[in-house]
């Protein structure tokens, strides 16, 4: 039983401030992300919980327990880092066994636990060697080892896959999904890879500047953004967008107007289009028509990404599952409406 | 490609002209003097006389290895080596290099410069401060300063106490050198190693002596091989502030070498000393770099 709190953590070094009052709440078992940007605290926020950093101020409870000004090794977690931070003058069995040692556990159990753990991450003909001599891949899953054998509450990972060529990175991602399965322990996980977000967490925390944006399911940060940064941050390729200034009282484009209401006291808004809600045909009598040209057309093995640019030069993407236009072609493309997301002058989503 | 290849031969043959005034300079300031000091301590050439001498074979070594005052002597200069640069400076530069490293950025550049000062200060200088500093007849600083708790002046320059404050003397002097070294060995480590050691649960302790420390090791045996030559060669500041005595108590080899070359002007037996001291110094070195070969 594990769950993390953070209760409005703030936390400055000298005179800048990097969290901002942040609030989050992490359940027990779950897989939570915390995504963001370089630079914008996701390491900082990993490290006061772990207890490698204290807030300026705010609280951290484990499970309604104030843990704030604990020592790392009291709050019972592990941590897996991006350079691995394996013991360069250790070799595997060493470095997975150092942990057990600082407990002093008999190394009977220390023996056996590392021979279990080495068996379910496929190390077992590495116990031997020096981390030098371990590829990336390699040197990952021993630090995960590491990790494992102590049994912690909570699993804390920093960016653990950046340093790993595609292919391993998809591999180790899915073992470590698994992983999950089986421990049913706690894990926050930080990267600043939106894909692996998604794909891992069972909810998603997005961070910018030291202030968490959004929480929610991978869903729902996708679907339903709460401000322009989470909607352009999350999806690949990105976002389009359009601002549409006041025109006759209303907004439109190509003619038709947005469909909406509390627009009145709104001079601009934003309108956000996930590539692959730009139709090809008409769906509904509010889709908003987009006379584009196709400047390129990429094929991504399950479809196509179309890249256009509107007749005010605007370029846009479109995924679609077909393509059968040419380059040059003009055609009329259609804004669907029932998944536009609209946004304020502030950058804030706004209900149709 | 025949063509290729012979021209990169030429260059490289080219290469070696340009080393060439190297050699020589080497040769006739380096190599020269020290087959010299090896030809004369074979002898009994004077300073007296330089011009006449006779070869004694190894009646020089001879004399020195059965003399007491020689004996004595090395065993001074083991000491003085052991306690003043192994555990001293080296041992004590690691341990201020973590300390210094785990605190405040501010803070650590105040006492690094302080330490550095010391290492800058001259040795005349530093020798004649310590003097000063330690002095019985008048009394010195540290006698003024018991003084005033009403403790009894100590004789810290007497021959119970002289070696063990030159030692601290130099030790003083020396410390810098291996801090700064230690540190830049230290700013080396990874930081997320520290981190995950700190996560595994190893307490400040633990970590020092099982993930520092054998990190450390390449900055340990390049400190322990320059601090080792660095001490061997000391004679400045023991001279200032002891001159080898009193009776013979801080007579580490180098003094006692330019006692025997310049009061009682025997060349030959000075020579002799100093091929035992290049021998030591070599034979420490090549036991260093012989440990470092394992990794
Ligand atoms: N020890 C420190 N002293 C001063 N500033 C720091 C310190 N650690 C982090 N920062 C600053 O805090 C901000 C957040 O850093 P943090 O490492 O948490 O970002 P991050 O989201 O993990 O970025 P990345 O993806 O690059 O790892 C950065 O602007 C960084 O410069
Ligand atoms: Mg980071």
């Amino acid at each position: 039983m594990s769950s993390v709190e953070m209760k409005n953590i703030t936390k400055m070094y000298d005179k800048v401030t990097v969290l901002k009052d942040l609030n989050l709440k992490i359940d027990d078992q779950e897989f939570f992300v915390l995504l963001g940007p370089s630079g914008s605290g996701k390491s900082t926020t990993l490290n006061t919980m772990a207890g490698l950093d204290t807030p300026t101020s705010g609280n951290i409870l484990f499970d309604s327990e104030d843990v704030t000004y604990f020592d790392p090794n009291k709050r019972g977690v592990a941590m897996v880092f991006q350079d691995y931070a394996l013991y360069p003058h250790m070799n595997v069995y060493k470095n997975m066994a150092f942990p057990l040692k600082m407990k002093r556990y008999k190394n009977d159990y220390i023996n056996k636990k590392i021979n279990e753990v080495a068996n379910i991450l496929g190390i077992k003909e590495l116990l031997k060697r020096l981390p030098r001599e371990l590829s990336g891949g390699q040197a990952q899953r021993v630090a995960l080892g590491r990790a494992l054998v102590r049994d912690p509450k909570i699993f804390l990972l920093d960016e653990p896959l950046s340093n790993l060529d595609a292919k391993i990175r998809s591999q180790i991602r899915n073992e470590l999904k698994l992983i999950h399965n089986d421990l049913k322990k706690t894990f926050v996980y930080v990267t600043h890879d939106q894909q692996e977000a998604m794909y891992l967490g069972d909810r998603v925390g997005i961070l910018n500047d030291g202030v968490i944006q959004q929480v929610g399911t991978p869903q729902e940060v996708y679907s339903h953004p709460k401000n322009l940064f989470v909607a352009k941050f999350l999806g690949e390729p990105e976002i389009n967008i359009f601002e549409l200034d006041k025109n006759d009282g209303g907004f439109k484009i190509g003619g038709v107007p947005v469909d909406g209401h509390n627009f009145d006291k709104l001079n601009k808004i934003t309108i956000g289009i996930r590539p692959e809600n730009i139709l090809l045909e008409k769906k509904s009598e509010r889709d908003m028509p987009l006379k584009i040209v196709i400047r390129a057309k990429e094929f991504t093995g399950s479809g196509f990404i179309i890249i256009a640019s509107t007749d005010e030069g605007k370029e846009i993407r479109i995924i679609s599952d077909q393509a059968n236009m040419d380059v040059g072609d003009l055609i009329t493309a259609y804004i669907d409406y029932e998944h536009a997301i609209l946004f304020d002058e502030q950058g804030d989503s706004i209900n149709k | 490609m025949l063509k290729a290849a012979k021209k990169k031969f030429n260059m490289q043959n080219l290469i070696y002209l340009v080393f060439i005034p190297t050699f020589i300079y080497l040769g006739i300031f380096f190599l020269y003097p020290i087959y010299l000091s090896i030809k004369y301590s074979f002898t009994n050439i004077s300073l007296t006389d330089i011009g006449n001498y006779t070869y004694l074979g190894f009646l020089n070594y001879h004399n020195l290895f059965t003399s007491g005052t020689f004996i004595n002597s090395i065993y001074t200069t083991v000491i003085f080596l052991v306690v003043s640069a192994i555990i001293g400076q080296m041992f004590l530069g690691i341990v201020v290099a973590y300390l210094l490293s785990v605190t405040q950025k501010y803070f650590r550049l105040i006492i690094t410069s302080i330490i550095l000062v010391a290492w800058a200060t001259p040795q005349v200088t530093a020798g004649i401060m310590w003097y000063s500093t330690l002095s019985y007849i008048p009394s010195g600083t540290v006698n003024v300063f018991l003084g005033y708790f009403g403790i009894h002046s100590i004789n810290f320059l007497s021959t119970h106490l002289a070696l063990m404050s030159i030692i601290i003397a130099n030790v003083w002097l020396g410390l810098g050198f291996s801090v700064l070294i230690f540190s830049s060995g230290i700013s080396g480590i990874s930081p997320s190693i520290m981190k995950a050691s700190r996560i595994d649960g190893a307490n400040p302790f633990t970590r020092f002596f099982r993930i520092v420390i054998p990190l450390l090791k390449k900055s340990i045996i390049t400190d322990l091989l320059l601090i080792t030559l660095f001490t061997l060669g000391a004679f400045t500041l023991v001279y200032v502030m002891t001159g080898g005595g009193p009776v013979n108590s801080t007579n580490i080899m180098t003094i006692y070498q330019y006692r025997t070359g310049f009061s009682l002007f025997s060349l030959g037996l000075a020579n002799a000393i100093g091929v035992i001291i290049i021998v030591l110094a070599l034979a420490i070195s090549i036991l260093y770099l012989i440990s470092l070969r394992g990794d």
